[in-house]
């Protein structure tokens, strides 16, 4: 089974990411911010990583940087919003696979994972 | 479709964890997919992205998707050298367009206004509540998700057609939905002047739906300005959550106090506070501090700073206590600042009453209930006959004539009354023929398609209504009509521009009613029918003598394709004209109490017409009597009545014949077939069928009523002949039957 790590500190989209991700036979960990999400990333191995922007403690763009200080193989997924366009280039820089504009459909979304996860 | 696709990626690409095979195989998937790889140095899992990781590869692939989706399935790679280039097909943006044209289907177009309205209505009574609660999130995602479904459901409609209203309902749903994601996203509420700004728009889009459904412009200009307040102040807002520089004044406090303190409530009912939410409390406190300075309120300057002091030392319910107090405070002073404005709203609101009533077109129902409905009526309409005789009857046979005046009087009204019931209820069950037109013009575009022809269609009258039955049983029909229009009519564009025609063929779909008929027209350009080659098939087929063809108008041989076994399709397709199973269109339309006939000028075009009642809930049922029994037969299912002597009626095999118009009828006796006894001799009434092949013989034709049939349920069924009853006046039963058919 393939193995997501879903990270926001919305509890609803966080429940959104899973529910959808689960019904598509995924396993989905989550975590409520970067720190949260970088401890998970090092004790465990994840197929693909879904991040926030906007998170406290650890915002999802310094996640990204120190995740890929020691994986760069693992996909990884930026939740943006229509009016984040710098930090999506940003996240490009920091080595983010792909993008999901908010708000999006479930199955958007699982069409995304989909594009980047085999 | 064909494309090109090319892959020029560096070592960007790797550093994101892309593996450009997989996009590869992404597009094999979609179809015929044709890889040259120029160059491939993909780096290990272990392995550094460096300059001199690449991968370049050509992609031809051709399929039937879109370019549009293709562009969204390289969509994360699209920046870093990958092209789409469309070599073969339809370009995409000419796609656009031509939908950009197309009619929005009505169905369509009702479930969105049906869905509007409930949006609009619900999006009210969430505002009510908001201005009562500013603060309150779970409020927002509501308003949040109206916006959302409203923008999505006009988009659909806009992917149809370019409509201006719409179009500002996509912008301002569009907006203000991305506003107020930004304020879900700061899990802080609006202030009351960003609620009533949301009002505001609610009230435009209320606006603009009705000048949609009316079909009128409306003027919005002012929409943008109140759009661009909104998403200022929720980006004042932002910044201030963060702490950073602003120019500070009177509305930015309120703006932050006001999202503050259902905050600082609902905080203040827990037991226990996480590190987030203290942490929350002693930013929010500081920057409340320095606005509050700013603008010169000193007293509640002070309280803040006490209560900065105190947050952590002091027991958390005291905390809160204090805090209430000072929410109070700040609520009092806001309510003086908001109240002027208010005042002067609701004069406004008042005026404007008539905007908030809202308005439904629509009702649904089912269908069911509309056919009891009918049934009703139709007994209803029984019993008023039954009232007339019975007047009549007071006066000849009780000998009462001033009740019976009295009665009779009061009947007219009566009559009436039941009339216009009756009319309604039919009204109930016929809807546009718009529903069947909409799918047109695509099968017109598939057809054009697929057989090389060019075709523009013209559609007239989609407004006129008919029983929604009637619209269902002719949809077959009518789309093999237009297939054979575009297929046999429509010339090819070069054969037309040899023979001077514009090369794009015309059909043209009309209706209209005329008197208790709606009338369909499908009329095409093209080669039109030539009765020399009709009339050399009947005679080859044996359905006419030559005698027969050379005594009828040409216009009588044109109707001769609907004559069943003319036109099948090996026959058919080989003659320049009209094509497939003309029989069955004929049949169909004859079976609904309609008719279909044919016009057609040779190498001008063909004209079908077919003529249908308006509704079916009433039937035309033809009376007649056999021995002291009276039966019905659907009218339109008897093509003649014939009077003959019954020595003309011979005997072949035990079958009953009888020859008539150089053909032989096949006869059956409805005193035999339901044993009722017949008491005529000498001249016996024949009804026949319409394809002249079949007869049976009555006693004596009555006369035709127009009357609901009901059905019978099938355990009362004894004979198949039987189809249903129906009333009369008189409150005798009559059976319906179906022997003709």
């Amino acid at each position: 089974m393939k193995k997501v790590l879903a990270v926001d500190d919305s509890a609803t989209m966080r429940n959104l990411v899973k529910i959808a991700l689960e019904a598509e036979g995924f396993s989905v960990d989550t975590a409520q911010n970067g720190q949260e999400a970088l401890e998970l990333t090092k004790k465990n191995t994840y197929d693909i990583v879904i991040s926030d922007i906007n998170m406290p403690v650890m915002d999802g763009l310094q996640f990204l940087k120190e995740f890929r200080s020691f994986n760069r193989t693992t996909p990884f997924l930026m939740l943006t919003t229509e009016t984040e366009a710098k930090k999506k280039e940003e996240a490009k820089r920091l080595g983010a696979t792909g993008w999901i504009v908010k708000p999006f459909k479930p199955e958007d979304l699982i069409k995304v994972v989909r594009r980047v996860v085999r | 479709m064909k494309y090109l696709i090319k892959f020029r990626l560096g070592k960007d690409v790797f550093e994101r964890a892309i593996d450009p095979r997989m996009y590869l195989e992404e597009l094999k998937e979609l179809g015929k997919a044709e890889v040259k790889i120029l160059e491939e140095n993909i780096p290990s899992p272990e392995e550094t992205p460096t300059q001199k990781h690449c991968f370049k590869a050509d992609v031809i692939l051709e399929t039937e998707k879109s370019k549009e989706e293709i562009l969204e399935l390289l969509e994360f790679i699209l920046e870093d050298g990958v092209s789409v280039e469309t070599l073969e097909g339809k370009d995409s943006s000419k796609k656009t367009q031509e939908e950009e044209d197309s009619e929005i289907p009505s169905t369509l177009l009702k479930n969105y206004k049906i869905e509007t309205e409930e949006i609009l209505s619900r999006l009210r009574t969430s505002l009510e509540e908001l201005l009562e609660n500013p603060g309150s999130l779970e409020l927002v995602n509501e308003i949040f998700r109206n916006f959302h479904t409203l923008k999505g459901n006009t988009a659909l409609l806009l992917s149809y057609k370019k409509e201006p209203n719409l179009e500002y309902i996509h912008q301002i749903t569009h907006k203000a939905e991305s506003v107020l994601q930004k304020v879900r996203d700061s899990g802080i509420g609006l202030t009351n002047r960003q609620a009533e700004v949301i009002g505001e728009l609610v009230d435009r889009l209320d606006d603009l739906f009705l000048a949609f459904s009316e079909g009128r412009e409306e003027k919005v200009e002012d929409i943008f300005s109140l759009l661009e307040e909104l998403d200022k102040s929720i980006e004042e807002k932002d910044n201030l959550i963060k702490g950073e520089e602003v120019s500070v004044d009177l509305s930015a406090f309120i703006n932050v106090t006001s999202q503050y303190i259902p905050l600082y409530r609902e905080l203040c009912s827990k037991e226990e506070l996480t590190e987030e939410e203290k942490d929350f409390f002693r930013r929010s406190l500081m920057t409340l501090f320095k606005i509050s300075k700013e603008v010169g309120f000193s007293e509640i300057n002070k309280k803040i700073k006490d209560l900065q002091n105190a947050f952590g030392n002091i027991d958390f319910k005291e905390f809160c206590e204090n805090l209430e107090e000072l929410s109070n405070k700040i609520q009092t002073l806001i309510e003086k600042e908001i109240k002027p404005k208010k005042k002067e709203k609701d004069s406004k609101k008042t005026f404007d009453t008539s905007k908030y009533v809202t308005k439904t077109e629509y009702l649904k129902i089912e269908e069911k209930l509309i056919r009891d409905l009918m049934d009703i009526v139709g007994e209803l309409s029984v019993f008023k006959e039954w009232i007339i005789l019975f007047s009549t009857k007071l006066q000849k046979v009780y000998r009462v004539p001033e009740a019976s005046k009295e009665l009779k009087d009061r009947i007219y009204r009566f009559r009436g009354l039941m009339e216009s019931l009756q009319r309604t209820v039919l009204e109930m069950r016929m809807i546009p023929v718009s529903t069947l037109f909409e799918r047109f013009p695509k099968l017109i575009r598939d057809l054009s398609r697929t057989l090389n022809k060019r075709v523009r269609l013209e559609i007239e009258g989609g407004d006129t209504k008919l029983d929604k039955v009637i619209i269902e049983k002719i949809a077959e029909p009518m789309i093999h009509l237009i297939r054979n229009a575009v297929d046999h009519g429509i010339e090819s564009p070069e054969e037309r521009e040899r023979l001077g025609k514009p090369p794009e063929g015309l059909i043209k779909i009309r209706a209209f009613q005329e008197g208790g008929n709606v009338f369909i027209e499908i009329s095409d350009d093209g080669r039109g029918i030539d009765p020399q080659k009709i009339k050399k098939k009947a005679l080859e087929i044996g359905l006419y003598s030559e005698e027969e063809l050379n005594n009828m108008a040409e216009e009588e041989i044109i109707q001769i394709v609907f004559q069943p076994g003319f036109s099948t399709k090996e026959r058919a397709t080989e003659l320049s004209g009209r094509g497939v199973g003309m029989d069955v269109v004929a049949n169909t339309l004859r079976n609904l109490g309609g008719e279909v006939y044919l016009y057609s000028e040779k190498s001008l075009g063909t004209t079908v017409r077919l003529s249908l009642p308006l509704t079916l809930a009433i039937r035309k049922i033809l009376l007649f009597r056999v021995g002291s029994v009276t039966f019905g037969i659907p009218a339109e299912s008897v093509g003649e009545v014939l009077k003959v002597n019954s020595e003309s009626i011979k005997s072949i095999k035990g079958l009953k014949v009888l020859y008539h118009r150089g053909r032989v009828l096949e006869l059956d006796s409805i005193a035999d077939k339901l044993g009722v006894e017949s008491k005529v001799n000498g001249f016996v009434t024949l009804l026949v069928d319409n394809s002249l092949s079949r007869a049976v013989v009555v006693d004596e034709v009555l006369n035709t009523i127009d009357t609901v049939v009901k059905p019978l349920p099938p355990v009362v069924t004894t004979s198949e002949d039987i189809s249903g009853v129906t009333i009369l006046g008189d409150g005798s039963i009559v059976y319906i039957l179906e022997v003709l058919n």
